[in-house]
C-alpha cells in the first residue's frame, strides 16, 4: 500500500490528484519522511515552472485587490485563554467574530461540535468574500449614536450583506442587536459584539439595516429606539 | 531582515537556487507581515508575486477575465489565511503558488462542470494538448528553464505539461496521452526528477 501510495509523488506535486487522493496522500506524507522530501523538491521544481510563464496582471487589478482586502476579514491565531470569553475589544473591525468558537469547545467530547463550528466558519468566511469581492458591492457607513461606527457591504446579486460595527462602548447586562427593516417591520438578524462583523442573507426587499440596544440573549422585536441605521 | 543575519536559517528552509535566497527571505517576511493585518506588506507581496501567480491563472484558465477573477481570489485568500503560512516549513513564494494552482484549477473543474450541465453534448474537455505543450514551451521565459524541459523524453514533457500548465485531471492526462494511469506517474515522477536536477533545486 505504501509502495502504491507512493507511485502518487508526481501527479500530487503536479495537483493532479482529485481531493480524496490528495488527503490519502497528505498523510501518508505525514508518515514518510522521505517522502516529504521528495515531494518538497518535486513542488519546488513546479513552481519554477509556474515561475516561467509570470505574466504581468492588469494595472486596474492592483486597487481592486487592495481594496477588497481591506474591507476582508482575516483568519486569526486565537490567543484568548479558555474560560475568558469575550475577546480582545480593541481589534480591527476585520476581525473573523466566529474564530472565538475555536476556543469555546474543550476537550474531546467538544470535538464534534467544535468541528462542525469550524466548518461553518469556513462556509461563513466564503460566503463573505462572495458579498465584498462583489462587483456590485455598495458601501455606506455611519456612526452610531453612543460610539462606534457600523459599515454595510451589500451585494444585490448575492442577496446579501456584510455588516461590520467597531469599537461600540461595551454593555452589561444588554447585548447589540442588529435588524433588518422591511417598510418599517423589523426582522432580527441575530446578536453582535462590540467589535463584530455579520453575514446577513436574503436581504431582498429589506430597506435598511438597523442596530438596538437590546437585554441580554437578544429580542424578538425592538424593545429600543435604534441607536442607527443604513439605508440599502 | 537581511540574509547575512540569518545564516543558521537557512538549513530548514526549501532551498529553491542559491540565487534567490534574498528575495525569498524578504517574501517571508512580507507574508509573516500580512497575517498580522499589514497592508502594505501585503500589497508589496502582490507586487513580487502578482506576475507569476497571473501568468499560471492566465495559462491554466486561458479566458483573461476568468484569470484576472482567479488572481485576485488567489490574493484574497493569501490575505485571509496567511496565518497558516509558517516560515520554518516552507517558503512564501511556494505557499502562494501552490495556493494559486490549486484554485486555478478548482476554477476549471467548476467552469467544466457547469459547462457541462449546459453544453453536455458538445464539451471536448479544453484544448487539444498539443497546442497547449507548444505554447506553453514557446513562451517559457526562461532559459534554463526551457533548456531543462528540451531535456525531458516526449511522454515526461507532454505528461508535465499537460498536468501543470494545462489543469487536467491525472486521469484525463492518461486519456490525452493514451497511457495507461501507472505510466503517466512514473513519467511524471520521472520528469520531475530530471527536472529538479537540472535546475539544481535542491529540498
Amino acid at each position: 500500500m505504501t509502495i502504491d501510495l507512493h507511485s502518487l509523488v508526481g501527479p500530487y506535486a503536479l495537483d493532479v490528484l482529485d481531493p480524496d487522493e490528495r488527503d490519502e496522500f497528505e498523510a501518508h506524507l505525514s508518515d514518510c519522511p522521505t517522502c516529504r522530501e521528495e515531494v518538497d523538491g518535486f513542488i519546488a521544481t513546479a513552481v519554477r515552472l509556474g515561475e516561467a510563464v509570470a505574466q504581468d496582471p492588469p494595472d486596474a487589478l492592483r486597487a481592486k485587490i487592495l481594496a477588497a482586502a481591506a474591507t476582508t476579514p482575516q483568519e486569526r491565531p486565537t490567543v484568548v485563554p479558555m474560560r475568558r470569553k469575550r475577546p480582545l475589544r480593541s481589534r480591527l473591525p476585520g476581525l473573523v467574530a466566529a474564530a472565538a468558537v475555536l476556543v469555546a469547545g474543550a476537550g474531546v467530547a467538544g470535538y464534534v461540535i467544535e468541528h462542525q463550528q469550524v466548518e461553518n466558519v469556513r462556509a461563513e468566511q466564503s460566503a463573505v468574500e462572495l458579498v465584498m469581492t462583489a462587483a456590485d458591492a455598495q458601501i455606506s457607513d455611519t456612526q452610531l449614536n453612543g460610539g462606534g461606527t457600523m459599515r454595510l457591504v451589500h451585494s444585490a446579486s448575492q442577496d446579501a450583506a456584510v455588516v461590520t460595527v467597531s469599537s461600540l462602548p461595551a454593555l452589561d447586562d444588554q447585548v447589540y442587536q442588529l435588524w433588518t427593516m422591511r417598510e418599517g417591520v423589523p426582522q432580527s438578524a441575530g446578536v453582535i459584539d462590540g467589535s463584530d462583523m455579520k453575514y446577513v442573507s436574503g436581504v431582498d426587499g429589506a430597506d435598511q439595516v438597523a442596530v438596538t440596544v437590546e437585554p441580554s440573549g437578544g429580542s424578538e422585536k425592538p424593545t429600543s429606539l435604534p441607536i442607527g441605521t443604513v439605508a440599502i | 531582515m537581511t540574509p547575512s543575519s540569518v545564516p543558521s536559517s537557512s538549513d530548514d528552509k526549501r532551498h529553491l537556487s542559491s540565487v534567490d535566497d534574498a528575495p525569498a527571505l524578504d517574501l517571508d517576511d512580507l507574508l509573516v507581515r500580512t497575517a498580522r493585518g499589514d497592508d502594505q506588506a501585503f500589497a508589496a507581496l502582490y507586487d513580487a508575486l502578482g506576475a507569476p501567480v497571473h501568468g499560471l491563472t492566465r495559462r491554466l484558465l486561458r479566458n483573461p477575465a476568468r484569470a484576472e477573477e482567479v488572481t485576485q481570489e488567489v490574493f484574497l485568500q493569501v490575505w485571509r489565511t496567511a496565518n497558516r503560512f509558517d516560515p520554518a516549513r516552507g517558503r512564501a513564494k511556494t505557499w502562494v503558488l501552490v495556493l494559486a494552482h490549486r484554485r486555478a484549477v478548482d476554477a476549471i473543474r467548476h467552469d467544466q462542470a457547469a459547462s457541462d450541465r449546459e453544453d453536455s453534448y458538445d464539451w471536448v474537455g479544453g484544448p487539444d494538448h498539443d497546442v497547449v505543450s507548444e505554447e506553453v514551451i514557446v513562451n517559457l521565459e526562461h532559459q534554463q528553464v526551457r533548456r531543462c524541459m528540451d531535456g525531458l523524453t516526449d511522454l515526461q514533457r507532454e505528461s508535465v505539461n499537460l498536468a501543470y500548465f494545462g489543469g487536467y485531471s491525472y486521469p484525463e492526462v492518461a486519456e490525452l496521452l493514451d497511457a495507461n494511469l501507472a505510466t503517466v506517474k512514473t513519467r511524471m515522477r520521472d520528469g520531475l526528477i530530471r527536472l529538479r536536477d537540472c535546475m539544481g533545486v535542491t529540498a
